[in-house]
């Protein structure tokens, strides 16, 4: 039984312009111990999806359909036992954020309280959680703090985070999400507000963490670099839907996914591939509100028929763990929805 | 800090030299004398003024003020005889003060109450009453919900005593008009801040931790929604101190705002200053003691690096 399963999710957020889809219909699962990435643009749906499984969406925001089963049991806010009951869901969800999903935010600069000692948001989520003395809690933190390589944690425990560095404050978030053991942590883009060799320090910190306490990782990111160095395997996901799946290996050496291709072209590589320079994708990311029937990518592909504007395409798998959703690859079923609508 | 706190009230000093410097030439360009009357003649107005000293040249007169002031001395009261301006305050403020902090206390709980109840609150009608009604309120003049509360309690009712007696019951009404806007200031000011703070990312990251929602609410987010609120508490203290001058001639309240008024009217000349020095004095230090405060809450704020 896979740790996390989501099927069929749908997250609409609703805006002054309209119904915004921003999750349309997606599905995967991650093991127990697994490092997954999640790669998209900036709208693609990664985070919201991902702040839907913890119940943490804005309040404009619901999931309009779909499961998300943890564990087994669906903690999504539609399913049977919660029906209109939303207290009883955020009930369960209080067990369950911090304590058995911990989640890594973006921005280390703003997720952290600034008015509170680190100490005082390190051990009020064990506090919370757990049943323990302040002390305990505290000795925790203070080996957790030592964990994720902060020095001195002692005296660190009691200063505030504006007296932290980014870095030493994203290892403080990531103690924070590590403090109750969690079996999943939910990494949102965990190293793009830091810089370069700190990026670095962040991933191993992470990878070395899901090794040693075997707790699944789901990688948020829009950086190809980051997944190539921590995940096993990748979704590619375009204006709300997964476009590609498959293994590290799949996704970075046989990309089928038009979209795919395109990201790979545009990542900055040295030696002979690199002086071949560096491509982008023509287009922008479509607006939400006006997506047209057939494929989101359409507008920007290369590889365009004339059936992907009014058809959605169907997944094809190449193997039991890569398939991607594009006409190009399902040539047969294309040519039978082209004959049937020349019938019709 | 300490090193701070000496700064700031050096800094007090000054402003207070220019504030008695100030005070005392506009009082002396007042047109009339303390001792003028219509049946009085020149001759005895004149002695009046030499038996205290209001013949010397002005600047001769400033000196001599300013020489009895740093003994601690603020002078006699020129129409009253007998009576000095430090014994007027010292009978006067306890009344102003209490009747000052408790009408500040009451609305600084209300307030913030109320400015939270409007940050959170689903119902869009709730909302609106209360935006309605703290519009409302800031824009009526205590004096009015003095003249007001008074006609509905004291007259039509008759629960409440219309004569300030210092029992319980006749501090209701002036302690509910001195309070009144400042509820309606504070809870605006709350739900302002309160509404950033609720939206930012840390409140995420603590719901993501599975904290209650009390904890959230106290503690996360009022802690940071506090700040602006504690900045401005210094000189609304300040101001409801000072400024219980008309709601204490309502209610006959023997403070030091009626005593003010009076002085001002009989061209009380070491009355005015004596006043003037001491509220200026209180303003200085309730400004001084709510920068502290905001030390005190926001780690990020370094006093002595600051100014």
């Amino acid at each position: 039984m896979p740790l996390l399963e989501i099927r069929n999710l749908c997250v609409e957020f609703k805006t002054r312009g309209g119904v915004v889809k921003a999750v349309r219909g997606v599905s995967y699962s991650v093991e127990e111990g697994e490092l997954l990435g999640v790669v998209g643009e900036s709208g693609s749906g990664k985070s919201v999806g991902m702040l839907a499984v913890m119940g943490l969406l804005a309040s404009n925001g619901h999931i309009a359909s779909g499961q998300i089963l943890f564990d087994g049991e669906d903690i999504s806010p539609l399913a049977p036992a919660f029906a209109g009951n939303p207290k009883a869901y955020e009930e369960k969800m209080k067990g369950i954020r911090g304590n058995r999903i911990g989640m890594i935010f973006q921005d280390p600069m703003t997720f952290l309280n600034p008015v509170l000692r680190v100490g005082t948001q390190l051990t009020e989520g064990i506090l919370c959680h757990e049943k323990c003395s302040r002390e305990e809690a505290k000795n925790r933190a203070i080996s957790l703090m030592k964990q994720v390589g902060i020095p001195s944690a002692e005296e660190r425990f009691r200063q505030y985070p504006f007296e932290f560095s980014g870095g030493m404050r994203q290892r403080i978030v990531i103690a924070s999400a590590l403090a109750c053991r969690p079996r999943l942590i939910i990494a949102d883009e965990p190293t793009t507000a830091l810089d370069v060799t700190v990026q670095a320090q962040i991933l191993e910190l992470l990878r070395d963490i899901a090794r040693e306490q075997n707790t699944a990782v789901i990688m948020i990111t829009h950086d190809l670099g980051v997944v190539a160095q921590l995940c096993e395997r990748v979704n590619i996901m375009y204006a709300g839907q997964i476009v590609e799946r498959g293994t590290l290996d799949e996704i970075f050496y046989d990309p089928r996914h038009p979209y795919t291709r395109g990201l790979l072209r545009s990542v900055c590589t040295h030696g002979e591939a690199g002086r071949q320079g560096l491509s982008s994708i023509p287009g922008t990311p479509p607006d939400l509100l006006k997506l047209n029937t057939g494929c989101a990518f359409m507008p920007r592909c290369a590889q365009a028929m004339k059936i992907c504007r009014d058809y959605m395409p169907v997944p094809h798998a190449f193997s039991s763990s890569h398939c991607d959703v594009c006409w190009n690859d399902c040539r047969e079923a294309a040519d039978r929805v082209t004959a049937q609508e020349s019938e019709g | 800090m300490l090193k701070y706190i000496v700064k700031r009230l050096a800094m007090g000093v000054v402003t207070m030299f220019f504030l008695i410097t100030i005070t005392f030439w506009l009082t002396r360009l007042m047109p009339g004398s303390p001792f003028a009357t219509d049946n009085i003649s020149p001759s005895v107005l004149a002695a009046l003024e030499a038996n205290y000293g209001l013949d010397k040249p002005i600047d001769q007169q400033f000196v001599i003020y300013l020489q009895s002031l740093l003994q601690g001395n603020l002078g006699v009261s020129y129409t009253r005889t007998g009576v000095t301006v430090n014994d007027l305050i010292a009978q006067g403020f306890p009344v102003t003060l209490k009747l000052g902090l408790i009408s500040f206390a009451i609305a600084l709980v209300i307030g913030t109450v109320i400015g939270i109840w409007m940050s959170t609150t689903k119902s869009s009608a709730v909302k609106g009453w209360l935006i309605t009604g703290s519009t409302l309120f800031i824009s009526i003049p205590g004096f009015v919900l003095a003249i007001v509360l008074l006609m509905v309690f004291g007259q039509g009712l008759k629960v409440l005593p219309v004569l300030f007696d210092g029992s319980f019951l006749s501090y209701i009404m002036p302690v509910l008009a001195l309070a009144v806007y400042p509820i309606a200031q504070i809870s605006r000011l709350v739900h302002a801040s309160y509404t950033e703070a609720m939206n930012q990312d840390y409140v995420v990251m603590a719901r993501a931790k599975g904290l209650g929602k009390r904890r959230i609410q106290l503690l996360h987010i009022l802690k940071n929604a506090m700040l602006p609120l504690i900045t401005v508490c210094g000189p609304m203290i300040a101001f409801q101190i000072t400024g219980s001058f008309v709601v204490e001639s309502i209610f006959t309240i023997p403070g030091i705002g009626e005593e003010f008024v009076n002085s001002v009217n009989s061209r009380d000349y070491t009355v005015i200053m004596g006043l003037t020095i001491f509220l200026g004095g209180v303003i200085i230090i309730t400004n001084l003691l709510s920068d502290l405060a905001c030390a005190l809450v926001d780690p990020r704020i370094k006093l002595d690096k600051a100014s």
